[in-house]
């Protein structure tokens, strides 16, 4: 339990650190910062072309719900139930692609672009940091479990946007392997996911690193040229 | 067709899981769709990794459910792949199942 509790402390801290690096983000430099809305904007263009393209899709099907729903008098009873749930899967894809229209948005200022960025940013970081608290609660009211001490290693390691999601993934299934497998074999197949799992998200955050580091080393280059 | 709609062999993998699973489709029941239908050990790290760069594409959407106890009162996020990921998908099979003609038999999928 000692060593348990020595655990919850340091991942305390590291949420006193994250709380510090988003007031270091408070402090981002405006070329930085415009410059990220710059690519941005590339990326944008993107996503709208992917959005036009759903958008065609979309309608092209609605039509034909449309077409069949003329014809709704004339079908059978199964058939009936199979052509309304189609329709209203349809509603909802539509209000979804609705929502993702409100992303884009008309010409503004570069100020106001930017401050939008930051905004944005600042509101994202504070809900993840809020789920990530709220997980660590989760984690430390089941501080008994077999799986306590993978579970805060994934916590640290998983970011906030899908720690929550994985944990609960492999605890379900820990628990389903438990009653078909038995404990031992469930206890040696979750150490094995975490670990691999550990090991692709360490990956990736040298990737970034070594992306970063690239970077850099490019604009070094640039100024000593 | 854009060159980042190219799906890897994995992407293609979990695009399938998702369709095949409909309603269902979230992380725990993909990576066991995938595992039993393959016979590829996934881990889960990998599965929300690759979910979440085709999320990022657009390719996925995905919404949250319900919490359950069995879950730690975690909530499950299901996934539903959109029009663009099944286009991407398709065309992916489809010059998957030109470069085999003639050499394997691969049966027409879609």
């Amino acid at each position: 339990m000692k060593l348990r509790l020595k655990i919850l402390k340091i991942a305390i801290s590291v949420i006193r650190l994250r709380r510090l690096r988003l007031m270091v983000i408070l402090r981002a430099l405006d070329p930085v910062v415009n410059l990220v809305c710059w690519v941005s904007k590339i990326r944008t263009h993107r996503k709208f072309e992917i959005l036009i393209s759903d958008f065609d899709n979309c309608l092209e099907r609605s039509t034909s719900i449309q077409n069949q729903l003329r014809t709704i008098g004339s079908l059978n009873q199964e058939q009936k139930q199979n052509l309304l749930a189609a329709a209203a899967a349809m509603l909802k894809e539509s209000e979804y692609l609705q929502g993702r229209c409100s992303t884009f948005a008309g010409p503004r200022p570069l100020g106001a672009n930017t401050l939008t960025y930051v905004l944005g940013h600042l509101k994202y970081s504070s809900t993840n940091l809020g789920r990530k608290n709220e997980s660590l609660e989760r984690i430390i009211l089941n501080a008994e479990s077999d799986t306590f001490f993978r579970d805060v290693l994934l916590w640290l390691i998983v970011p906030s946007a899908q720690s929550e999601e994985l944990i609960g993934d492999l605890t379900e299934e820990y628990h389903l392997r438990i009653s078909t497998e038995g404990e031992a074999d469930a206890r040696a197949w979750h150490r094995e996911q975490v670990i691999k799992s550990v090991g692709d998200y360490l990956w990736k955050h040298l990737e970034h690193l070594a992306a970063l580091k690239f970077l850099i080393d490019c604009i070094r280059w640039g100024f000593r040229s | 067709m854009d060159k980042r709609d190219h799906l890897g062999e994995f992407e293609q993998l979990v695009l399938l899981g998702i369709l095949r699973l409909g309603n269902d489709a979230y992380g725990m029941t993909i990576r066991r769709e995938i595992e039993t239908r393959t016979r590829r050990t996934t881990s889960i790290g990998a599965l929300y990794l690759t979910l979440e760069r085709m999320e990022e594409k657009g390719l996925i959407r995905s919404e949250l459910g319900e919490a359950t106890a069995e879950r730690g009162g975690r909530a499950k996020r299901f996934f539903t792949v959109n029009p663009s990921g099944r286009e991407a998908l398709k065309q992916s099979l489809h010059r998957l199942r030109r470069m085999a003609e003639g050499h394997f038999p691969v049966p027409e999928v879609i």
